[in-house]
């Protein structure tokens, strides 16, 4: 891997609420390189949204409380940095796509409002300040980088007024412009359809490449992570179980969670779908102690209840957090 | 009846159209479409949303009244009567299945209530009931303790779960299920699939499956119809359709899918990169409704509109090319 661009670190976030407190995150760990795309999959609730707020340090705190751990940012602790540092870090060098296109945008201003406020204090930050018609101008080519047609109209419309393709289209514009070092695409297409889905993705896929923005790609949708990204990190209960390029992972997972959510994917080539895996989440208020799959996982051992396993070397950059692989990787 | 040929198809679906009048025109949200359901197979409806998918299910099922067209069901037209005016027999025959039982489940009804209303409304007496409501909770293997706790005490799965077996609480032979997946985790969506397809072999349903998710789609269909803007497109056998699409729409749509394996990959046709957006529904494209986006596209698309040919048995494709 080239040099790190970021670095997670043992992050462990809780969430207070009136049932009690939530253990979420159990000490993830994840690092990117400079240039290079990972998805980040795993079922819904599993705390893959939780780490990627925490990164942009938006997790709404309370309820939220991070409990340990850090996350580096070019060597840059960002729990810990000014707040001079952190706008830069905002406004420059990361952002972030949400899931819900409507929710992120604002419905009582114009697209071009937004998008220019984006390109204004974007441009402040990095020192170069522009003008007004700069900015509409600048706003115009980006709404059709992003292949949106009639963008000098766009600009004058409220969301409400565009479709939900087009809305989610306006947000990767936005977050482009801010994007210069790391772009969070968390479920980009899940709420679009296919063929606008697929267009959004490789529309992502060509501006990064462009810009050689590092790219977290969050999905459920496992075919789309791998058609984007060079590495995969599963997730589950809040910790990272198997980290792999995505060759790999596709094609020999080893978790077997891994295994199970990647079986259940129904296949274009027919043949049923398997049952998929039995059981759910577990209770974030009560985890189960050791290996959070334990309960559901179907070669559970004794040692998996008492411990949680760490990440074991089972190949060059195939890591996987599970007591099934231990003594073949010591040995 | 004149249609009632050789074997009756359970459900026939004449030039059907559902338009809606808004403050911004008229919406087309199925114009002219014809299809069949025979006893006990799948039909599939896919298409990208705003296609008319879920208007075809709710005008089938007797939510709306169809603008114009007609639904034969078991060979009785049921078209010209409002839902209010359907008989209850035939309300029991057809139920429907929501995409999200978050909110399709009355947040205040416990399990045993939910399931008990469409009994109680079809006239089962009251010393039946119970036993039926257990039978239904078994059918979908829930524990029989669900029976007195709320939607909000059960995971989104188990949900999906319980309206399935409401829909099957009145003893249907056709079940609308209109996403029933897609709020749900990969994880959970082979259970939910496979007891549906278990029941289905049970007690002979036919089912009207929609899903934008044509992975998902391969696996439980019979038959496919694609629909595009309020159009049916292409209607073929399963197996066919995946392996030999002949709508340029169908193969854009096939060529989009993101896939995991390279047998899957191997299997889509040759990439056809999707351009542009869905027209406004409100204003519909000329000619052929598909030729703003059409790689194939030719004068007479612009001009003419096509009809339904079919190309191959079974296999029909609506577009000028093959007429």
């Amino acid at each position: 891997m080239t040099e790190a661009l970021l670095n997670i670190q043992n992050l462990y976030v809780n969430y207070k609420i009136f049932e009690g407190t939530l253990k979420v995150l159990n000490g993830v760990n994840l690092e990117l390189g400079k240039g290079e795309k990972i998805g980040l999959i795993g079922e819904t609730g599993c705390g893959k949204t939780t780490t990627m707020k925490s990164i942009l340090r938006i997790l709404p705190q309370p309820p939220a409380i991070i409990q340990g751990g850090k996350i580096l940012f070019e060597g840059d602790d960002i729990f810990n940095v000014d707040p001079k540092r952190l706008n830069q870090l905002r406004r420059l060098d990361i952002s972030m796509i949400f899931q819900d296109p409507t929710a992120s945008l604002n419905p009582v201003f114009k697209v071009g409002v937004q998008l220019g406020d984006v390109i204004k204090y974007g441009a402040l930050e990095a020192g170069e300040p522009l003008s007004k018609k700069e900015i509409k101008h600048r706003s115009v080519e980006i709404l059709k980088d992003v292949a949106l047609p009639d963008p000098e109209r766009l600009l004058d419309n409220y969301p409400i007024q565009l479709s939900g393709g087009m809305r989610q289209r306006i947000c990767i514009a936005m977050a482009l412009v801010s994007a210069n070092k790391l772009l969070i695409a968390d479920e980009p297409s899940t709420n679009l359809d296919v063929t606008i889905g697929d267009q959004v993705l490789r529309l992502i896929g060509n501006l990064v490449e462009e810009k050689g923005t590092s790219v977290i790609l969050i999905s459920h949708a496992l075919g789309a992570v791998k058609g984007l990204v060079d590495r995969v990190a599963v997730m589950y209960a809040g910790n990272i179980i198997e980290d792999a390029k995505k060759e790999d992972l596709f094609s020999d997972p080893l978790h077997p969670y891994t295994k199970g959510l990647i079986n259940s994917v129904p296949k274009l080539t027919g043949g049923g779908i398997p049952e998929g895996i039995s059981g759910s989440l577990p209770n974030y208020i009560d985890p189960p102690s050791g290996c959070r799959f334990s309960p559901r996982c179907p070669h559970v051992m004794s040692i998996c209840r008492e411990s949680l396993p760490q990440f074991m070397d089972a190949g060059e950059w195939h890591k996987v957090a599970c007591y099934l692989y231990g003594d073949e990787c010591n040995e | 009846m004149e249609m009632s040929a050789m074997s009756d198809p359970l459900l026939s679906v004449q030039n059907l159209k559902k338009y809606f009048t808004t403050d911004m025109g008229i919406v087309r949200a199925v114009d002219d479409i014809s299809f069949d359901i025979e006893v006990g197979e799948t039909f599939g409806l896919v298409g990208e949303s705003g296609s008319g998918k879920s208007t075809t299910a709710f005008t089938v099922m007797g939510v709306y009244a169809p603008t114009a067209g007609k639904i034969f069901f078991k060979g009785r037209e049921v078209s010209l009567t409002r839902v209010t005016k359907r008989s209850k027999e035939i309300k029991k025959e057809m139920q429907m299945v929501f995409q999200d039982p978050g909110s399709s489940l009355n947040p205040r009804q416990s399990i045993k209530q939910i399931l008990e209303l469409p009994l109680r409304v079809h006239g089962i007496a009251e010393e039946e009931r119970d036993k039926k409501i257990i039978e239904l909770l078994e059918r979908v293997e829930l524990p029989e303790d669900y029976l007195d706790r709320h939607p909000m005490e059960i995971g989104g799965g188990e949900k999906q779960m319980v309206a399935i077996s409401r829909a099957m609480a009145t003893d249907p032979s056709l079940i609308a299920l209109d996403e029933p997946t897609s709020a749900l985790d990969v994880s959970m969506q082979g259970k939910i699939i496979n007891t549906l397809l278990r029941l289905q072999k049970e007690f002979n349903y036919s089912y009207l499956f929609i899903t934008h998710d044509l992975s998902l789609m391969r696996n439980v269909a019979t038959r496919v119809g694609v629909m595009y803007l309020g159009k049916l497109n292409e209607v073929a056998p399963a197996a066919e359709f995946f392996h030999k699409p002949l709508h340029p729409y169908t193969k854009m749509l096939l060529s989009s899918i993101p896939v995991i394996s390279e047998e899957e990959e191997k299997m889509k046709p040759e990439k056809v990169v999707s351009t542009g957006e869905i027209p406004s529904p409100v204003d519909v494209p000329s000619g052929c409704v598909f030729h703003t986006r059409c790689f194939e596209c030719t004068e007479v698309c612009i001009e003419k509109e096509p009809v339904m040919v079919e190309v191959e048995p079974e296999h029909f494709v609506r577009c000028h090319i093959f007429e």
